[in-house]
């Protein structure tokens, strides 16, 4: 009832309208929260639309890049790249080949050991198991089992014999077992007694490559080091670190007692032994030449001056043409003698090495040092249209190279000016000589043995010293004699970066002085000047 | 848009917060150099840079981003901003710019520190420019995130700690990855947003294109939510 009415209004009719209920008012339709809303809704659809889009296209991408990795390499020798003949072992992997390394993970995906070379190692070996497993569409797998944490595991793989830090290469039947330790090899310094210097080889590549070759049935190249006969350890272990870093596998045989050499052997070396060979060994080593007429089989010997091996040598002499003397090389010319503060070394006189098939590596205008020198005898140059067995002088010396017998050499009253010199029968006198002898085999294919003689091992001594070209001597013979091919031929990379030296003052001035502490308080200066100045705006 | 990035780095430098944060970045980096590359003569720049990435995220790059769109908020500007004729993508991004300028240069010292370096050896720029460019990417996702932080308030202190506390997650990401079995979906995940991993892929010298496209689209993604938070307050 209308309080409102025209007519007087009774009090009861006032009393009425006050106790009655209020009417339910109809909702009204508000456009402008209706549109809020649909706003809302609309923005926060497309949040969530475009919070999917985003998380789905990160999704994609790194499907995409597990399948197709796609990286650059900024390091300056490419440290995370694997190299051609990496790419030719993976071409070849035709079966399932499973690396498993027992160890976390995380050590290698994203490791912070604090040591460089430690992190650029596993960094390496977690790159190209990838990429291994890349190129190769999948079929080689890798596996992280932690043995520490899942001591259980051990007993599951304990026919492979292998512990934490352990890395198992499996295909099939196949399988090979290395470990962490021969990822990398250590070489010391010339003057490490006193700088303790030190550099790391990663040898992971090579590792890899090696190994998934040999567990697909690839061919790998032994070189099989003959010992038992005195040889000098300390030149044996050099010799084996260089060709092992050079993608050769290295086994040792006591030929004295041993019956059978590795089928993987592609060069058998013996490295400055001090006693002579049986006449029994000479026949083996002969029957392990000829190979029952396959050949394809290589020597390589490193004679020691202070030794007599009649045998070995009348054998070089022999079946090969070679002849190790009993004379030093004892240069006369100052300017093929390296000096030093404590005088000069005649006996071991510097040289260059002649272009042949087996050094083609080597610049034949690099200088090599050949100390302690045995003269060699060759069939070079005599007419052998009738014989497979040719002769080739790999280091000679000129003129002015005289010869010392080895007995005036170890005289203990020897010296430099005393000792007798005498003219070599002819000129140029050689230092170090290898043989190609071959013969026909079933299949009327040409098959034959190279037997390389160096005068001297003492050369091994200056094969990291870098103004002599010794290293490249040594390998070269080798690499060309006993190839490896495509496959494993993966030079070791150095992961000891180069340092700088800054001496303490200007260390402490430019980088203590002026860029921790002097530009940043020239910072804070102004901000502060810049506060007082604007505090009252 | 570009009156926005020069009216905010402006604001940097008639500030102290641009000079503090430059500071703060070449004290940092000038220590580094000295204690490794000075002082243990390493010759590599990548103990630098990966020595500096904790110490920008929780300390630097709070206190740049703290006040992009707090401060706007506190002083009452934000409404004149809004209502202003420019888009919100283009306040957004004008803002993100200028801080990620300051960012990139106070992170150019380490070039200086190269430029050093090759006094003695030829250092490998390819190798260097590719750490800054991690470092940029990174420092601009983080940012990314620290203008969405600095949006939702308008308290500087609470945004520099939400940065903080942002970035304090994701360095220690990996650290919850390590708690799970490699297996788990929840390990893939955390893998996937770990910015440790992807980070050290630029110091270790390998630039990934997923890494790449990861920071680009995390840095597109809290902007876009920023742009979102900005378009909810002009409607309210």
């Amino acid at each position: 009832m209308s309080l409102f009415k025209s007519k007087k209004t009774t009090s009861e009719e006032v009393d009425a309208a006050v106790t009655a209920e209020p009417k339910k008012q109809r909702k009204k339709v508000n456009f402008k929260n209706n549109r809020k809303l649909r706003i809302g809704t609309t923005a926060t659809a497309v949040t969530v639309a475009v919070v999917a889009v985003i998380v789905l296209f990160n999704v994609v991408v790194g499907i995409l890049n597990d399948r197709y990795p796609l990286s650059m390499d900024l390091t300056s020798d490419k440290s995370f790249t694997l190299s051609e003949e990496s790419h030719a072992v993976a071409e070849k992997v035709t079966k399932e080949v499973t690396i498993t390394m027992f160890a976390d993970k995380s050590l290698f995906e994203n490791p912070d050991t604090g040591y460089s070379e430690t992190d650029t190692l596993f960094r390496q070996f977690y790159e190209f198991t990838n990429d291994y497993n890349s190129l190769t569409g999948g079929l080689v797998t890798t596996e992280y089992i932690d043995l520490d944490a899942n001591p259980t595991l051990e007993s599951v793989y304990s026919e492979y014999n292998v512990t934490a830090g352990s890395i198992l290469f499996r295909c099939g039947d196949q399988w090979r077992t290395i470990t962490l330790n021969d990822l990398y090899q250590e070489e010391y310094g010339d003057d490490y007694y006193y700088t303790y210097e030190t550099t790391i080889y990663s040898l992971v590549e090579q590792k890899l490559a090696t190994n998934i070759n040999a567990v697909c049935g690839g061919k790998t190249v032994a070189l099989t080091f003959l010992t038992g006969h005195g040889e000098n350890q300390t030149y044996v272990s050099t010799l084996q670190e260089l060709y092992e870093m050079n993608g050769y596998v290295i086994e040792t045989t006591d030929f004295a007692t041993a019956t059978e050499i590795s089928p993987d052997t592609g060069a058998l070396v013996i490295v400055a032994p001090s006693e002579d060979y049986s006449t029994e060994e000479i026949t083996r080593l002969r029957a392990w030449l000829k190979n029952d007429g396959n050949r394809e089989r290589d020597l390589f010997v490193y004679c020691n001056y202070a030794a007599k091996c009649p045998n070995l040598y009348e054998f070089l002499e022999v079946d090969y043409g070679i002849t190790v003397t009993d004379n030093l090389i004892w240069e006369t010319d100052e300017n093929n003698i390296p000096m030093s503060y404590y005088g000069s070394y005649p006996y071991s006189p510097l040289t260059t090495v002649s272009s042949t098939d087996l050094t083609k590596e080597v610049n034949t205008s690099d200088t090599v040092i050949m100390p302690l020198t045995l003269q060699l005898l060759t069939a070079e140059g005599t007419d052998t249209t009738e014989s497979y067995l040719t002769n080739h002088s790999v280091v000679t010396f000129p003129e002015t190279a005289m010869l010392v017998t080895t007995e005036a050499m170890q005289a203990e009253d020897a010296t430099v000016d005393s000792i007798v010199k005498t003219e070599a029968e002819s000129y140029p006198v050689i230092g170090m000589a290898y043989a190609y002898d071959y013969e026909y085999n079933d299949d009327n294919e040409q098959v034959g043995n190279y037997v390389f003689v160096s005068g001297s091992y003492r050369i091994l001594d200056y094969i990291t010293t870098a103004q002599y070209a010794n290293e490249e001597l040594v390998l070269s013979p080798m690499r060309a004699a006993c190839s490896l091919g495509d496959t494993t031929a993966i030079s070791a990379k150095s992961l000891t970066a180069e340092t700088l030296s800054f001496d303490a003052l200007t260390a402490n001035i430019l980088g203590l002085g002026v860029l921790t502490v002097g530009v940043p308080v020239i910072l804070v200066i102004l901000a502060l000047v810049v506060f007082i100045r604007r505090r009252h705006l | 848009m570009s009156a926005i990035f020069k009216r905010e780095l402006r604001s940097y430098f008639t500030s102290p917060i641009g000079y503090l944060v430059l500071a703060m970045i070449f004290g940092l980096s000038g220590y580094f150099f000295y204690l490794y590359n000075m002082a243990y003569g390493m010759a590599d720049l990548s103990y630098v840079y990966g020595n500096l990435l904790s110490f920008l995220l929780l300390l630097v790059l709070p206190i740049l981003t703290m006040r992009l769109l707090s401060d706007d908020k506190r002083q009452k500007t934000d409404q004149a901003l809004l209502t202003a004729p420019v888009s919100l993508t283009g306040i957004v991004m004008g803002k993100f710019l200028a801080a990620l300028l300051i960012f990139a240069i106070g992170i150019s010292i380490t070039l200086v520190f190269a430029i050093i370096i090759a006094f003695q050896l030829t250092p490998n720029w390819l190798q260097i420019f590719g750490n800054y460019l991690g470092l940029l990417l990174l420092g601009g996702m983080v940012i990314a995130v620290g203008m969405l932080i600095s949006s939702l308030t308008e308290s500087q202190f609470i945004a520099a700690l939400g940065t903080f506390l942002a970035s304090f997650c994701l360095l220690m990401i990996d650290s919850v990855a390590s708690l799970f079995s490699s297996s788990t979906v929840v390990t893939k995940v955390v893998n996937f947003l770990s910015i440790n991993a992807r980070y050290n892929n630029f110091t270790s010298g390998i630039i990934e294109y997923d890494d790449i496209l990861f920071f680009i689209s995390m840095q597109v993604l809290f902007l876009f939510l920023t742009v979102r938070v900005l378009d909810r307050k002009r409607w309210n």
